[in-house]
């Protein structure tokens, strides 16, 4: 039986136009105020008493929480698709970040569900041996509704290099 | 609400925090087993072979406490910041080793009314998340929404 491996991929081989549904997360309050109270101090996101008298009328989770979640959803992502893999093909640094927009509160019990499609390759050459690839990253809700999307590129190790 | 104009003559003078935080080894491989689990942020050997050179921080547990220490530089010019509401650009500069302290340098480049985080306006910053020494780790051009003063309750 063939399988397919996406990670585990050159940068030559990933094709631009992909596009993954790969992870959901349902946010509990109590990791909401673990992170906030570390990141994000304000009550909006970490007194959930208070939060319900002030501006989103409840609790929210703060906008790098939905990113943290993002990036832990992807690595596991990756993992089961770079099994055995210990080369260049399995991890690719981020550089940058475009676009980055925080639309709806996420709120406790909501489920979030991430997608990401690649949207560009670049011609340029890292240290002789990444490529740069682009991806659309969007996040939504239970009820279909996009809470978050941004753009990032990540280095990808080329074949041969 | 004052607006200030994104092409004032004399360029606007950044702040930074008044407040500085370390990273210790323990919370960046604490941060990275939860949200980032990859070699070079969880083990010393692993991120001295990896393209970082050392163990680092996970680039979005940088842009978190970037952002509280920007908060921090906000509230010290008399902002009542709340949250960051969109970045349109940010950059990972180097990687942030363990036991560097961190400050943000905040430029208000302009104030507008209105948000999407109800009863704020928005400013739109430039933020250098910088060590002691200055060096840059990241930048980020982002939008932050700052309370308007007009909340009920």
């Amino acid at each position: 039986m063939s399988q397919i491996y996406l990670r585990n991929r050159w940068f030559e081989d990933i094709p631009v136009g992909e596009f993954h549904v790969f992870g959901s997360h349902t946010f509990s309050e109590l990791e909401m105020v673990e992170f906030a109270t570390r990141y994000a101090p304000q009550p909006e996101f970490t007194d959930p008493e208070a939060a319900r008298e002030l501006r989103w009328r409840g609790l929210v989770a703060t906008p790098w929480h939905i990113n943290a979640i993002w990036m832990r959803k992807m690595v596991d992502y990756m993992e089961v698709y770079a099994q055995g893999v210990n080369d260049g093909r399995r991890n690719g640094a981020g550089v940058s970040v475009s676009a980055l927009a925080w639309l709806e509160p996420v709120r406790p019990g909501h489920t979030v569900t991430y997608t990401y499609e690649i949207i560009g390759k670049s011609d340029k050459v890292i240290r002789d041996k990444w490529g740069i690839i682009s991806s659309r990253n969007e996040a939504f809700n239970q009820y279909g509704t996009k809470v978050m999307s941004f753009e990032i590129d990540i280095l990808a190790e080329r074949a041969g290099a | 609400m004052s607006e200030i104009p994104s092409s004032a003559a004399t360029p606007l003078a950044a702040t930074t925090s008044p407040t500085s935080i370390e990273l210790s080894e323990k919370e960046i491989t604490q941060f990275a087993s939860q949200f980032d689990p990859q070699p070079y942020h969880l083990d010393a050997a692993a991120g001295a072979a990896s393209i970082f050179g050392g163990l680092c921080a996970s680039g979005w547990q940088i842009a978190a406490l970037g952002t509280r220490l920007a908060g921090d530089a906000l509230e010290a010019q008399g902002m009542a910041f709340v949250s960051l509401s969109s970045v349109d650009d940010m950059r990972w500069r180097r990687p942030s080793f363990a036991n560097e302290a961190l400050r943000a340098r905040v430029t208000v480049e302009r104030v507008e009314s209105g948000s999407n985080v109800p009863d704020c306006d928005t400013a739109h910053l430039k933020v250098d998340i910088v060590t002691e020494a200055l060096e840059i780790l990241a930048v980020m051009t982002c939008a932050a929404a700052i309370d308007n003063g007009k909340q009920r309750s």
